[in-house]
Order: C-alpha cells, then structure tokens, then sequence
C-alpha cells in the first residue's frame, strides 16, 4: 500500500516539475504549428477549399524561385560550415593550452555577434565605396572586378552565403572540436605506430570518429539556414529582382505585405515538409 | 625527409595559419569598430585605421532618445526572457533528469523538436492570434516567443548537467524530511552553478540577438528593439553609417563582454549532451 502510494508520488512530482515548461511550449510553438496547418486549407474569407493554395504554391515560379534559392543558400553554408569547421577544429587539436583558447575566443566573436549587426558589417563591406576590399582589389591588380556584389542579381546570393558561413562558423568549429576531442589519443598512437601517415590516420580514425557529431550537426545546419529569415531580408531584403529571395523571406512577404496569411500558410507547411524529409535524409547517414 | 624538419616546419606552421584564420575571421568585426570612431567626413575613406580618432557618432547615438529607448527594451526583453526560460529550464531539466515517467522520452523528444518549428509559420498563426488577444505591439508578446526559442536547448543542456550530479546528496536531504522542491532548491541549484550559467548565458544571447519577431509583431516606437531601431537607419536612401556603426558597437558590447566572461560555461554546456 505504502509501495503503490509513494510510486504515485513519485510520478505526480515528476509531471509537475516538467508541466510549466513543456505546456509552455505546447501553447507558444505547438498550437500556432496546428494553427497555421490548419489555415492553409482555407480561404481568407474561411471556406474550406483543400489543397488549393498547395497547388498555387506549386505553380507559382517565384515560390520555385525562392525554394531554389533556399537549397542553394542552405547546401553551401551546411558544406561550408561543416568543411571548414572541420578543417578549423582540426588545426585548433593541434595548437597548446592558451593559445588554443585565445584563438578560439577570437574565432567565436563572430558568432556572438547579432545576425542584425552581422547584416550592417557585411553591408559596408561589400559596398562599392566604404569598404576596404576594392581598394586592395585594385592593388594586386584586379581592379577591373567590380565590387558591387549585392547589387549585382548574378553574384547577390553568394554574397549572403559569404557573410553566413562566417557567422556561424564558429559554432560548428567548437562542436566539431568537442567531437575530435573525444576520440581517443591512442587509436593515433598505434596507427602511426603501424606506419599510418597523416591521410590514413585521418581517413580511418578521424572521419568515422566524427561521422555521427557531423551527422547531427549538419541536421541542424540544414534546418537553420532553410529557415534562416534574418540574415538575407537585413542584407538585401530578397535582392535585385528576387534574385536572392528565400522561403523565409517570400514567405513573409506573402503574409505580412500582401496580408495573403492562408496562401503563406500553405507555403510554410511545403517549407516544414522539405525540411523535415531533408533531415530524414541526412538521418540515415547516421551510423547505427 | 627528416623527421626532425618536419616536426619544426609543423610547429611553425600551423600556430601561423591559426593566426592568420583568427584574423581573418575578426576583420570584419575590427573593422566595425575602428569605423565606428571615424568622422562622417572620413568615413567614406576605406582606410584600416582611423587616421583622427573621434567619438561624435557615439555622441549621437546616446543622445538620440530612441536610441536610448529600445536599449532599455532590449534589456527589459532579454532580462525577462531569461528569468523565465530559467525558471522553465531548471524546473523542466531536473524533472527529465531525475524522474522516471510515462512518457518521458517522447515528451522530451516533443520539446527539441519544437526547436525545428521555422519562426516564419509560427509567427503567421501567433500574429493573428496576438491580435486577437490584444497583445500586438507589447513587449509581452516578444517575451513569450523569446522564450519559445531558447527554452528547448536550454533544458536540454540543463538536464545533461544535473544528469552529471550524483543523487545521493538529494536522497540524504529527503531523507531528513525535505520535499522535493526544497531539496531542489536548497541542494542541487547551489551545485549548478556552471550549468545555470551555461542556460543563463545562452538565453541572454538568443533573446538579444533576435531579430524576426521584434521586428514583425511592433509597429510603435515604444516597443522597438535595437535591432530594429538599426534595420529603420539601412533601409532608407540617405544611410547614416556612423550611426549604424556606432549603435551596433553600444549593441553588441554587452554581449562580448557577457560572452567573453561566460565563455567556459556556455561551451561547456553546448557540447556536453552533444558527443554521444
């Protein structure tokens, strides 16, 4: 009796410590989730009018524009930040103590900083006239590449790539140093014992050391940049004629400029579907 | 080759190629502040360090009102937020760490996955319904969202943490008569210390950072974040750069010194749950 009884207190008490947290959530991520599933079968007016607004969406070449822009946007960063990080994480294994830590925490800044400041920084970088850029450009003797990279609609996309993968880089560095770190020392040891050089050891103890911590990081990655609003609307707002639109960004000008809420509904469930089945993707390239 | 040349070529090169990638990933932020020191005038002179060191933009930043304003909104925003995602987190984090119950993995799996929700679909749903519920242009309604974003890593790192805490202090207080919350409160939160720290840190930068939702659920100035207040000076023809430049150091100062200070905690904290 006594047994039954402080088992169910036991569990009671578990519940309620969690209850604020998690119903807190439910009501502030999960409902408006639901909500905005729900919107986007119906018409502004409220009729119910199936999967029309998908089937608009489909065919709409600027929403086609804006999601080809997104995988764009999305792969490179994700194969940037991971690559270098990579790179990156390795060559920080290989420095001492203090100056490990120094170079990190130079290295981090740029992740502290708000993707808003992010924006003004790059802004004035690539900018024909205040930036340091052209005029070192013209020193060695290229002068003739203009420096207009965010007017320019061919080269205004990659720019915003540029000045993503150089604010996030630094999250991805540490975790992918945490990940090399917990390799163990001696799997190195008695490889360069059996006379691996630093290719073999890389190619046999580092990469499946790190595959699963690459895995999962890339995960995240994907869901952040597909979804990643501030950044490209702060820099070019969705560029010279579209020409670096995204999801988030067209998204919102369908709900908040055009007030067409149903019709970006729908558009933003297509946009939670593709991520959700890219990162299934990405999921089965986990090790078991 | 011989070995001993190679070992010295290496212990050259690769601190100078550190160092050279560490500058290159600062010169961007270097350059903000050197910049934001210069006069209007010389501002349009790309040089990599101010010839006449003048502090007339921050002169103009910290007298304009608005400025001064959505400061203070931003920190009321990012205080209060982090309070809160504190008192969910810990409450949250110990109930996952120490509590066996029905469904705990999938309730747990439920609050990471909230994390993948693109704030572009919760923000068309939550603008109507802000509406609704008359809370649009409040700073309220940014808290709560703020919230939403940071809540989820950070009971995810604080359980981790007190995943790491041996129970048998807990299991002598209650012992001694203690209810479960007191022995929360009273044992484990004083042994947290770095973990607190870790989600504190985390949920100050999130909230600060943010820009989506401040920008998109106000319309009034006395709801604007710093964020905002510098997007409204980009947007038109004439930009005034010394102000942006200054405005984004005042912004950003507060979080590198919060950063620099707490950087062991917060690092130790985001990597801890995430080598498995």
């Amino acid at each position: 009796m006594r047994g039954i009884f402080t088992g169910l207190k036991r569990i009671n008490i578990g519940y309620v410590f969690i209850a604020p947290a998690v119903l807190f959530l439910m009501l502030i991520s999960f409902y408006p989730m639901l909500d905005a599933f729900k919107m986007s079968f119906f018409d502004e007016d409220g009729r119910f009018i199936g999967v029309y607004n998908f089937i608009r969406a489909s065919r709409n070449p600027l929403f086609i524009n804006a999601l080809l822009h997104t995988l764009y946007f999305t792969a490179v960063s994700v194969i940037f930040h991971l690559g270098l990080g990579l790179l990156l994480a390795i060559l920080l294994t290989q420095l001492k103590g203090h100056y490990r830590t120094g170079i990190r925490t130079i290295v981090m800044l740029a992740w502290a900083i708000p993707p808003a400041i992010v924006a003004v920084i790059w802004r004035i970088l690539y900018h024909p006239n205040l930036s340091f850029v052209p005029i070192i450009l013209k020193s060695l003797g290229l002068g003739s590449f203009k420096w207009q990279l965010l007017a320019n609609p061919h080269t205004s996309l990659a720019a915003v790539v540029i000045a993503n993968i150089w604010f996030a880089l630094p999250f991805y560095m540490l975790m992918i140093l945490a990940g090399l770190q917990a390799i163990p020392k001696e799997l190195y040891e008695a490889a360069t014992v059996d006379g691996a050089g630093a290719i073999n050891c890389f190619r046999w103890i580092t990469v499946p050391g790190v595959r699963n911590i690459m895995v999962t990081l890339a995960i995240f990655d994907t869901i952040g940049c597909f979804v990643f609003f501030d950044l490209v609307f702060l820099m070019t707002k969705g560029g010279p004629v579209d020409s670096s639109e995204v999801l988030p960004t067209y998204i919102y000008k369908i709900a908040f400029t055009r007030l067409e809420f149903n019709y970006a509904a729908a558009m933003s469930v297509m946009m939670f579907f593709l991520i959700t089945i890219l990162c299934g993707l990405l999921y089965l390239l986990k090790r078991r | 080759m011989t070995p001993p040349r190679k070992v010295w070529t290496y212990k050259l090169l690769v601190p100078l190629i550190s160092l050279i990638v560490a500058i290159l990933m600062f010169v961007p932020i270097y350059w903000l502040i050197c910049a934001s020191f210069k006069t209007p005038a010389t501002i349009l002179e790309p040089t990599l360090f101010p010839r006449t060191i003048s502090l007339q933009s921050y002169t103009k930043v910290l007298g304009s009102p608005f400025f001064r304003y959505s400061f203070l909104n931003s920190m009321i925003v990012a205080g209060s937020a982090t309070l809160l995602t504190l008192t969910l987190g810990l409450l949250g984090g110990y109930g996952f760490s120490r509590f066996r119950f029905v469904g705990q993995s999938p309730l747990l799996f439920l609050v990471l996955f909230t994390k993948m929700f693109p704030k572009v679909m919760i923000s068309i749903a939550y603008y109507l319904i802000i509406l609704r519920v008359k809370l649009y242009d409040t700073l309220l309604s940014l808290v709560l969202l703020d919230v939403a974003i940071a809540l989820p890593l950070a009971l995810w790192i604080i359980k981790n943490y007190f995943d790491t805490i041996p129970t048998e202090i807990e299991e002598a207080a209650l012992i001694d008569g203690c209810s479960r919350l007191k022995a929360f409160y009273y044992v484990v939160l004083p042994l947290s210390r770095p973990g607190i720290a870790a989600i504190a840190t985390y949920a100050f930068l999130m909230v600060w950072q943010e820009f989506f939702y401040a920008f998109t659920f106000t319309s009034s100035m006395k709801t604007r974040l710093v964020p905002v207040i510098i997007y409204a000076h980009m947007g038109e023809f004439v930009t005034d750069y010394t102000w942006m430049l200054a405005a984004s150091f005042l912004f950003i100062l507060p979080l590198m010194a919060i950063f620099v200070l707490m950087q062991r905690y917060l690092i130790s904290g985001l990597t801890a749950g995430s080598v498995k």
